[in-house]
């Protein structure tokens, strides 16, 4: 199983105009296998930057990151992008395909997957025929079709109608119970990090770096309920949290 | 309820129906004016070619010694046809541009993608693009005549000169618009660069390969003629320049007009068939001629 251990980690980034702006600053997170773990923060706080550097898309400039067993760093894994990011030249069956190694039980495989994002007998058609939520479905699919240690998420719901994005929540949560493995997903939506999260990073920007972590398993245990009140609660506590920090920055 | 009632239920019911049945009618007459529509642009495009064909008719009767008709031309056509010479300077024209285009379409995707990816090369290469690009095309065929000889070899290099540079800076802009986001799926994804070149970047350059190569086909078929009248002994070309010695406007008029005949079939058959292969996975494509 794969943990992930950050320390000390800083990225930059040169501007258009000259100069440089430090991204991330010095950010420290540790999280255990199979644990389920929002980055939580307003719009440029970085975290998609601290996510792709997890994910081996982006380098570090100072510290240090290591996904997966501490002895060999090696872990599978897999992204959702905010956008579904399909081959559109390709079947919806051929895209799953390009993600696997090996051709034998491919198919079965596809079959399997396609069937439990709801999209059974789809595999044919081109993504320009589905619809965005289907699409994402496709996308959610192809993750998790490598059988990964690790699932990284970036917004991947934030894109779709609010009824659509909390039923793919729920069918989330199901799946990543069944399969047990780590995920990281990034939201600046305190609801839907309430809902899905064992702990919330509140990340705050100017330079990016994590200011506080809720745990949110011990106020709200498993299976929860998207009506439940106390989700309204957690997400209060985490935008206070946030709105604190700018305060604090102001003054 | 009162039978009342039900029957208002049914008359709102028969309301409702009535003005569904209201809007489809309007969203096939919508139908029905598209096709109409796809039929007139038929008719236009050959009213098109007509005007050409008409025009010609004119030229040829108010110019009668100077321009042939096109029934004298077509004849003509015929006859050279029979004899077998339109067909043998016809087959040995066509090797000539194939083998240039071929070779000019490897070299173009590959200097162009190169070009396209590493911005080095691209500066490095940049003397030698403007320069080939600027160059007067006869002045190609003449220096490659007088370096190499009057061969074949000359004029198929000359050729692919003149049509590599072309290829070059439409994929070089394609490499550039490649969707850097699809790239880094495929990283996410741990792809190795190969199967990222065939599944992500090749795809995303055939639009713009298969719309280079129209216009490379088309600019080689056009210039090899060129290229023959000047030095060589056979093609099209030669048979062109051997009428212009006769005076015989007819011959050069029936070798032209095959010329135009055979590119067009060409663009718009050959050509046309691939981008709706390639293409499948788009809504229709609607094909145009650009020779």
């Amino acid at each position: 199983m794969a943990d992930i251990h950050v320390s000390g980690l800083s990225k930059a980034y040169p501007l258009a105009r000259g100069g440089e702006r430090l991204a991330l600053e010095d950010v420290d997170l540790r999280i255990d296998s199979g644990e389920f773990v929002c980055l939580l923060g307003p719009s440029g706080c970085g975290k998609t930057t601290l996510l792709n550097i997890l994910a081996g898309l982006d380098r570090p400039d100072a510290g240090s990151v290591r996904v997966g067993d501490p002895d060999t760093a090696t872990a599978v894994t897999s992204y959702v992008f905010q956008e579904p990011r399909l081959l559109p030249w390709k079947s919806v069956r051929a895209n799953l395909r390009f993600v696997l190694d090996r051709a034998d039980g491919a198919d079965e495989r596809i079959d399997y997957w396609l069937e439990r994002v709801g999209l059974a007998g789809r595999g044919n058609d081109y993504p320009r025929q589905l619809s965005i939520g289907q699409r994402q479905r496709v996308a959610v699919a192809r993750a998790l079709l490598i059988e990964p240690d690790v699932l990284f998420m970036d917004e991947p719901f934030s894109a779709l109608d609010e009824l659509t994005a909390s039923r793919m929540r729920e069918e989330l949560l199901g799946l990543w119970q069944e399969l047990g493995c780590t995920v990281v997903f990034v939201t600046h939506n305190p609801m839907e990090a309430a809902f899905l999260a064992d702990r919330i990073a509140i990340m705050s920007p100017g330079p990016g770096r994590i200011v506080r972590e809720y745990r949110v398993s011990e106020a709200l245990p498993r299976p929860r309920d998207a009506d439940d009140a106390r989700l309204w609660e957690v997400s209060r506590n985490v935008v206070s949290v946030l709105k604190g920090r700018s305060s604090g920055q102001r003054a | 309820m009162t039978i009342e009632a039900i029957d208002d239920g049914a008359r709102e019911a028969n309301g409702r129906e009535a003005r569904a049945d209201a809007v489809l009618a309007r969203a096939a007459e919508r139908a029905r004016r598209q096709r109409l529509e796809g039929r007139v642009g038929t008719a236009l495009q050959l009213a098109s070619y007509a005007s050409i064909l008409l025009l010609w008719l004119l030229a040829a009767r108010t110019l009668g010694a100077v321009v042939p008709g096109p029934i004298e031309t077509f004849e003509f056509i015929g006859r050279e046809l029979e004899r077998g010479t339109l067909l043998a300077h016809l087959w040995v024209t066509t090797q000539r541009v194939l083998i240039a285009f071929v070779a000019a379409m490897v070299a173009g995707v590959a200097i162009g993608a190169a070009m396209g990816s590493s911005r080095r090369l691209d500066d490095l290469l940049q003397g030698w693009l403007v320069m080939t690009l600027t160059v007067p095309r006869i002045l190609l065929f003449v220096v490659a005549y007088l370096t190499i000889g009057l061969t074949d070899r000359a004029l198929v290099l000359a050729l692919v000169i003149t049509v590599v540079p072309t290829i070059v800076v439409a994929i070089r802009e394609g490499t550039r618009a490649l969707d850097a986001s699809l790239l880094e799926m495929a990283t996410a994804f741990r792809r190795t660069r190969a199967q990222a070149w065939r599944h992500v970047i090749l795809p995303q350059l055939t639009p713009f390969i298969i719309g280079t190569a129209r216009g490379a086909l088309a600019l080689a078929w056009k210039m090899v003629v060129l290229g023959e009248l000047i030095g060589r002994t056979s093609g099209v070309g030669y048979q062109i320049s051997f009428y212009f010695q006769f005076f015989n406007m007819t011959g050069i008029l029936a070798y032209g007009v095959t010329m135009m005949v055979l590119l067009a079939a060409v663009d718009l058959g050959v050509m046309g068939v691939v981008q709706r292969l390639a293409f499948r996975w788009r809504a229709p494509v609607r094909v145009n001629s650009t020779g």
